[in-house]
């Protein structure tokens, strides 16, 4: 039970440090999507994100003022993702690269006319789907296009962070879009769009 | 620049993440080669898709407020242990003694920062409690909120947004606003009442459904503990905090510690 003299005399988040809580707090929300692509599970991302946020605060004299802080957030998230629930996760099955490239060139072939691709397929998929396709991405593609176009850093700025060279960072992005075109594609023609259709257009 | 080489900027181009020099090449190609031209423009396509039809997930606020208290209960640790260093280190009689020193200390890491105890259960809620209570007295309202006076149609709101059976206070108190915080299968209840001048705030929430939130543990411990009484008092700041588990319900009150009345109210109905 609590005793008179273990009351706490201020709000609690008035006992946080102020520039933690004006640089870190507001990626709270950045933060807990990245856990959610990490490990897929909403208990797990809600561990992962307080334990993130327990390092920070605890080296938080060691964030030098003035980086991203928001990248730095993220890699003691990546850390304390390898370190704990990476074991957790079961890797994603094996993907046949050549396999998807063949199905991108038979649709490229069918396709002719891209802007077609734009209009009529793409801009009639769902967002469950879009959703879908992206959590069906191997882990390391999606980190990585997620950090390119949901959180908009640049290509050095994914490198360092995923400790990965930049031509990595790259040719990751460039195959996660790939792999998305062809399942976006495949699910556009399942809910009926007619291709053929298109094309005569 | 041929296909090969072209092939390597499609993404850099999308993402406007290529030097001037290699950015006019690239598109010198572009306009030349209508299948690379097809790679590029799904590229950018499926960038626009990802962009905009991909939906971030909030990160629900009884997270928000737990991780912030976890932080605070952190900051207390290290602050507790640097007040015992310091009893340590200027006692004049643990100075002469080394070796008490060093067993104090040992006794202090083993037992106290990393047993996360009863106490530690109690306020960590206590202070989510007395959060929300301010919060909604300063008229922050979870999204789904209704302001009603009528208990009933507060009854069917608060069943029909994931708690079943709510419970409410047996009082002559009036409801002023009923809300809903839901975090993924859990749901919380947040309720204000008028006791003449002055506002209660109650949280409840299915037992049952603990386990899906961030105080597993408090209700393990509270629900052994309110066997033997009808309900639990925690003093925090300036409020007094009432807990009570009825039927799979648990209800925490929070009153200020200087409105006598409800208070007095409360407990008498709870006997
Ligand atoms: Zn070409
Ligand atoms: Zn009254």
């Amino acid at each position: 039970m609590l005793q008179d003299s273990e009351r706490i005399t201020r709000p609690p988040i008035e006992n946080l440090d102020e520039e933690f809580r004006k640089e870190a707090l507001p990626h709270m929300d950045s933060l807990y999507n990245f856990a959610l692509q990490l490990t897929q599970d909403s208990d797990d991302a809600a561990d992962l994100l307080q334990e993130t946020y327990i390092k920070a605060y605890r080296f938080w004299d060691k964030f030098e003022k003035g980086t991203n802080c928001k990248a730095w957030l993220f890699r003691i998230m990546k850390n304390s993702f390898i370190n704990f629930y990476r074991k957790n996760i079961k890797s994603p099955e094996k993907l046949d690269y050549d396999e998807i490239e063949e199905i991108y060139e038979t649709i490229k072939s069918n396709e002719q006319n891209p802007h077609n691709l734009d209009r009529e397929i793409f801009d009639n998929v769902l967002d469950d789907e879009v959703m879908e396709a992206i959590k069906s991405l191997p882990e390391e593609f999606r980190t990585v296009l997620l950090m390119c176009d949901i959180e908009g850093m640049s290509y050095e700025e994914i490198a360092d962070f995923m400790d990965i060279p930049i031509g990595t960072v790259r040719s990751r992005i460039h195959r996660a879009r790939k792999l998305l075109a062809v399942k976006l594609y495949d699910y556009a023609k399942s809910r009926g769009y007619n291709v053929d259709e298109a094309d005569k257009e | 620049m041929d296909c090969k080489e072209f092939q390597q900027y499609i993404s850099p181009l999308v993402d406007n993440q290529i030097d001037e020099n290699k950015r006019i090449e690239a598109e010198k190609h572009l306009q030349q080669c209508p299948s690379c031209f097809f790679d590029f423009k799904v590229e950018s396509i499926v960038k626009k898709i990802v962009s905009f039809k991909f939906v971030k997930t909030a990160c629900p606020d009884v997270l928000k407020k737990q991780i912030v208290f976890s932080l605070v209960s952190q900051e207390g640790f290290f602050e507790r242990l640097l007040s015992y260093l310091k009893i340590i280190f200027f006692s004049k009689y643990l100075r002469l003694s080394f070796a008490i020193g060093l067993i104090l200390l040992l006794s202090i890491i083993i037992s106290n920062p990393f047993k996360k105890d009863k106490e530690k259960y109690y306020k960590e809620f206590a202070s989510v409690v007395y959060q929300n209570c301010r919060e909604l007295k300063n008229h922050n309202f979870p999204e789904k909120t209704i302001f009603t006076t009528n208990h009933d149609v507060v009854k069917k709101f608060i069943s029909s947004n994931g708690i079943l059976t709510p419970k409410m206070p047996n009082t002559d108190w009036s409801i002023i606003a009923a809300g809903i915080e839901s975090f993924d299968k859990f749901h919380a209840a947040h309720l204000l009442f008028q006791c003449e001048e002055d506002t209660v705030y109650l949280m409840e929430f299915d037992i049952n459904k603990a386990k899906y939130s961030g105080y597993l543990n408090f209700v393990n411990e509270i629900y052994s503990d309110l066997k033997s009484k009808k309900y639990l008092e925690l003093n925090f700041y300036d409020y007094i905090i009432i807990l009570r588990i009825e039927e799979n319900i648990l209800m925490a009150y929070a009153i200020n510690a200087h409105n006598r009345h409800p208070h007095e109210e409360l407990i008498s109905s709870l006997e």
